[in-house]
């Protein structure tokens, strides 16, 4: 029975979606804001019961609850909860019912939990479907908006083909090994991958691929992103990607250690593919939410060297990156929501002269934008400084070149949108920006803190990434 | 208490990100707000000094930074010994009096809360040099001490004389930090340590040494010259001037060029290791005093004279250290810091009064201005170095300490400048506050929040002498202090010192007061000594010509070569770039079948890359 208290924070989670769904049936329409606080509370509860948890097994081995999988829900948890403040009354900005919003996106939360706990294929797939396809939906939610329907059929189709490709590779592991539990796949590949085992490997990492974006499987990122609405995307951009990493670091890292030149060669092109690719074509964009699509491909690319790299330093350095990115871009997604609410654009020419028209919104995206782009003493410097270190130590040189290439790159989209904002006089018709809502306000500082915070002093950060190794 | 020192330089700053962030609002708190943050902070430093007192030593705290896979750590930390924690208190104790004196100099300034806060960045970011414990820190608040004296210099910036000064304040430093940092690059390099601690034990281990040394030594030491104001880059400290009088009084007592200084006495062990390195430094600094002192004779602007009197007495700190007069060099740091901003505080008081630098333009203020003229009196002998105030015991050690080196030039150059130092201050202080009055607007007392700060400077400028002896034996526990010099009991350097002092008053007094000798007859006796000394001896111009002839040509040429060949370089890869962005980006036209053909694409071609640099797979599909 002690197995099952591993699982009481996806307990209460489940418990939260359904308290979430009940609710927005029974309350009255006036009464639905009070929906918001209802999901908080229900995250905050989990993200109290993930901490005071033991480490401990479940469902027979195939749920582990160990201090990365504590390490990457707290992120993911985080990532709901400043969404959820970020999108208070999505129901008045967006015109779409809140309490099926929240409903998805705790259940993709959920999915995302099993993820960052799986050691089982089944389960990591189970989990990986539950992560996805309430994203699906909500990608769509706006089906009088082209472009959201069109997002989400795009997600929708490349989503199944994705998870197609991950469950062949699945059944060819499973077809020579005879296991789906980690530890015994690990003990069978151990002995000798066959070339069965390896194009199996290779379908994992494309469905791996396909979750965290990385390039060629990253096509349906821009539409999507662009698409959903910007909470949506704010989610998907952070904790959909982080749920990729805990499924790639369960099943290459956890379960195929063994075959571990062959995947970190795939990844190392895969790497370098999806840098190259993200930070080339975020360049022309105009819209700042497709914009940061192509930037979270890139981004995408640099986390990947630290499993590539594959050593403490290297794994530490990619659950740090994490932990910054979560930050940085929820920081910068903050700031999109500000603008679109008093807009209705998420187009670069809204920001036109923002630095006037709002220095604290401004201040807020220089920030996440120098964060992202790696400029110290923000969080996303010392990130990249130790992913780099880490791959260089390992001997990717080359990959390391191509990702300080790639970050020098990354500067010219970056302060583009900086120079709109600070050096283009504002348009004398634009629309004015009044004072921000207090939950998108409390949003943005949490984030602001964390870019400052992590970058400043990533010391104690860096050692609890470094603790959530241990096994 | 050691473990909360960084309370010290955090309650500044967050004190000056509160003022900020609030802005106009509370500019009528600005100031109360600052300086209570800095009476915090000089309520610990002083309880930092004095649990340093109890236990004298090296302490060092340290938290992980920044640790790259290849071993190379960078901390941040607390180095607190002697020195940090007197510099703490120093910086701190002067940094209020100026807080609390801004409160009514600039109380009808627009621009208040602004104003508050930059005046506690600097002073944390002093605090912070201060307390670094790697050279790292060391030269990010060493950058971050340039950049607030750049506001604070050009605070009212709309003057172009106030912006010119400010940029010219940040230029010519910068000159002296490229070689601080050059020199920080190599110690790193050569010895793969930031860490101060770290960096002694290498010294004493014999792994600086020779030409490397000397390199080292004179890198580092550009960038004291240039926040110490020594010649050639010391043309900057009489225009900072321009900026508002407290904050002169801080730059020119606590924060500003007294970073330059502290630095040398930081990194002592490193300078130590070579002779030639101390040699150059004492000479530069015994030039730089006399120098400055012959420009402060015939100044009419009450704060130049005033500025060239830092540069002066800065050289007489550098002429010190170079000489191996760790503490003497710090004493005189020390005193100089107390009866400097009285100085300044006091003139500020009396630009306030009748609204002009001129001192032609002020006279017998001594009648209006009581408790001014009785402070500035106090300063300006313990500038000369009379007995007992002050500024004889440290001038004394500086000049004991050359002395004991054996370098008689250079005490005769100390002794001189002595002179040349109570004649400039005393004539200063005769045309504006004896005789009659040269206007008839009648000048008033400054107001409370200006007369408290001067009257605790004051008894600090008459009685730090007491503090001598155990100032120096607190001082030689410090990290790097050299060894006890030899003592020197003679009479033969004080009688001497005090000579000069009374000759200079005497000149003075002469002159100015007793009018026994016609200032205008000396004047055209000595027309081209007088001309050159006005023009500075013309080192603004030599500047200008080389930077004008020299420089620009140069930099024309560059220009040429940055616009037609760097940039069109640099355009053209931007223009590269966009053109593939634009190509990739095309990649996504929209069409959905394009996308899962990419995808399965993108599986196989991997498969096939796996497998086919496997060789074992090669072998078995044979």
């Amino acid at each position: 029975m002690s197995g099952w208290l591993a699982l009481l924070p996806e307990f209460i989670m489940t418990a939260g979606l359904c308290a979430v769904l009940v609710a927005d049936l029974f309350l009255p329409s006036e009464r639905k804001s009070w929906l918001s606080p209802l999901a908080l509370l229900f995250t905050a509860l989990t993200l109290v019961a993930l901490w005071s948890l033991k480490p401990g097994l479940a469902f027979g081995q195939a749920f582990m609850a160990d201090g990365m999988g504590i390490y990457l829900k707290t992120i993911i948890l985080l990532s709901l909860g400043i969404v959820i403040f970020s999108a208070w009354d999505f129901e008045k900005v967006w015109a779409r019912p809140q309490g099926e919003y929240l409903f998805l996106m705790m259940s993709a939360a959920l999915g995302m939990m099993f993820i960052s706990s799986g050691t089982e294929l089944v389960l990591l797939y189970v989990g990986l479907e539950l992560a996805t396809f309430p994203l699906v939906l909500l990608t769509a939610y706006r089906p009088a908006d082209a472009k959201s329907a069109e997002g989400g059929l795009k997600y929708l189709m490349i989503a199944a083909l994705g998870s197609a490709i991950l469950l062949f590779g699945f059944s060819l592991i499973y077809a020579v090994t005879g296991v789906t539990q980690a530890v015994q796949l690990a003990a069978q590949v151990a002995k000798g991958g066959s070339p069965l085992v390896m194009a199996g490997m290779v379908c994992v990492v494309a469905g791996i691929g396909f979750k965290v974006a990385l390039t060629p499987f990253h096509m349906w990122a821009p539409d999507a992103y662009e698409g959903a609405p910007t909470p949506v995307t704010a989610f998907l951009s952070v904790a959909s990607k982080t749920a990729g990493f805990a499924l790639a670091l369960r099943l290459l890292a956890g379960a195929m250690p063994g075959l571990r030149p062959q995947w970190a060669q795939a990844m190392a092109i895969l790497s370098a593919l999806a840098m190259c690719l993200g930070n080339f074509a975020a360049i022309p964009q105009t819209n700042l939410k497709r914009l940061m699509a192509y930037s979270s491909i890139a981004q995408a690319g640099y986390i990947v060297m630290g499993l590539v790299a594959f050593d403490t330093i290297g794994l530490s350095s990619l659950l740090y990156y994490l932990a910054a990115y979560l930050f940085t871009n929820l920081g910068a997604f903050a700031v999109i929501m500000a603008v679109e609410r008093f807009t209705g654009s998420s187009e670069l020419s809204a920001y036109t002269g923002l630095a006037q028209r709002s220095p604290r919104l401004a201040l807020g995206l220089l920030l996440a934008l120098l964060s992202l782009a790696g400029i110290p003493p923000l969080a996303g410097f010392a990130a990249k400084f130790y992913l780099f270190a880490a791959a260089y130590g390992q001997g990717y040189g080359w990959l390391v070149i191509i990702g300080v290439l790639n970050s020098a790159l990354s500067l010219y989209y970056y302060l583009r949108v900086i120079r709109v904002m600070y050096i283009l006089p504002p348009e004398p018709n634009a629309p004015a920006i009044p004072k921000m809502p207090w939950a998108l306000a409390v949003a943005m500082l949490i984030c602001m803190a964390g870019i400052l915070v992590l970058g400043a002093y990533p010391g104690p950060f860096v050692d609890m990434a470094r603790a959530a190794l241990v096994p | 208490m050691l473990e909360h020192a960084w309370i010290i330089p955090a309650l500044p700053i967050a004190a000056a990100a509160l003022v900020g962030l609030l802005g106009r609002r509370i500019n009528r708190f600005a100031g109360w707000i600052t300086s209570a943050a800095i009476a915090g902070s000089l309520l610990l430093a002083l309880r930092l000094m004095w649990d340093v007192l109890a236990h004298p030593g090296v302490k060092e705290i340290t938290l992980p930074w920044l640790q790259t896979a290849g071993g190379l750590m960078i901390q941040m930390g607390m180095l607190i010994d002697p020195l940090s924690s007197v510099m703490l208190v120093i910086v701190t104790f002067v940094s209020l009096m100026v807080q609390v004196y801004s409160l009514g100099y600039m109380a009808e300034d627009e621009g208040i809360g602004r104003y508050f806060a930059f005046l506690s960045l600097f002073t944390f970011s002093m605090l912070g040099l201060v307390l670094s414990n790697n050279l790292i820190f060391l030269y990010m608040f060493w950058e971050l001490v340039g950049l607030s004296s750049y506001l604070l210099i050009g605070f009212w910036y709309k003057k172009p004389e106030a912006a010119n000064a400010a940029k010219k304040a940040f230029v010519v430093t910068r000159f002296g930090d490229m070689g601080f940092l050059i020199g920080i690059l190599v110690v790193g390099y050569f010895l793969n340590t930031f860490n101060i601690l770290a960096l002694g034990d290498a010294v004493k281990a014999g792994k600086l040494a020779g030409g490397l040394a000397t390199a080292v030594a004179l890198l580092l030491f550009c960038g004291a010259m240039g926040k110490s104001g020594q010649f050639p880059l010391h043309i900057w400290l009489p225009d900072a001037m321009e900026g508002p009088t407290p904050v002169s009084a801080l730059i020119h007592a606590a924060t500003m060029v007294a970073a330059g200084v502290f630095m040398v006495a930081r990194l002592f062990p490193l300078f130590a290791a070579s002779e030639t390195a101390m040699l150059t430094v004492s000479y530069i600094g015994g030039f730089t005093a006399i120098f400055a002192a012959t420009i402060a004779c015939v100044q009419d602007d009450i704060k130049r004279i005033l500025a060239y009197s830092t540069l002066s007495q800065l050289g007489y700190m550098v002429m010190a250290l170079g000489c191996g007069g760790y503490t003497a060099g710090m004493f005189h740091l020390t005193t100089h810091a107390a009866f400097k901003a009285l100085l300044f505080l006091a003139a500020g008081s009396v630009i306030h009064a009748v609204h002009t630098n001129d001192i032609w333009k002020m006279g017998g203020l001594c009648r209006s201005m009581g408790i001014t003229t009785a402070v500035m009196l106090i300063a300006s002998l313990a500038l000369a170095g009379v007995f007992p105030f002050a500024g004889f015991f440290s001038k004394d050690e500086v000049l004991v300490s050359t002395f004991l080196a054996g370098r008689m030039d250079l005490l005769f150059v100390g002794l001189l400048t002595a002179l040349l130092t109570s004649f400039y201050i005393f004539r200063m202080f005769f045309v504006v506050f004896a005789g009659k009055p040269a206007t008839d607007k009648h000048a008033h007392e400054a107001s409370w929040v200006m007369t408290i700060p001067m009257l605790l400077l004051s008894i600090l400028a008459a009685g730090l002498g007491a503090a001598t002896a155990p100032f120096g034996h607190f001082l030689q526990a410090s990290f790097g202090a050299p060894a006890m010099e030899t003592e020197y009991h003679g009479r033969l350097i004080p009688a001497l010192a005090t000579l000069m002092a009374v000759l200079g008053f005497a000149w003075a007094y002469l002159v100015y007061l007793q009018k026994a000798v016609s200032a205008s007859l000396l004047m055209r006796r000595f027309l081209p000594i007088y001309t050159l000394l006005k023009n500075k001896y013309y080192i603004d111009e030599m500047y200008q010509w080389a930077v004008q002839r020299i420089m620009f040509v140069v930099s024309r040429a560059l220009a040429w070569f940055d616009r037609n060949i760097v940039d069109g370089a640099v355009n053209g890869v931007a223009w590269l770039c966009r053109l593939t962005g634009d190509g990739l980006s095309r990649l996504q036209q929209g069409r959905l079948q394009t996308y899962l053909i990419m995808f399965v694409a993108g599986v196989v071609i991997i498969i096939m890359v796996v497998l086919a640099s496997n060789p074992t797979v090669l072998a078995w599909m044979k």
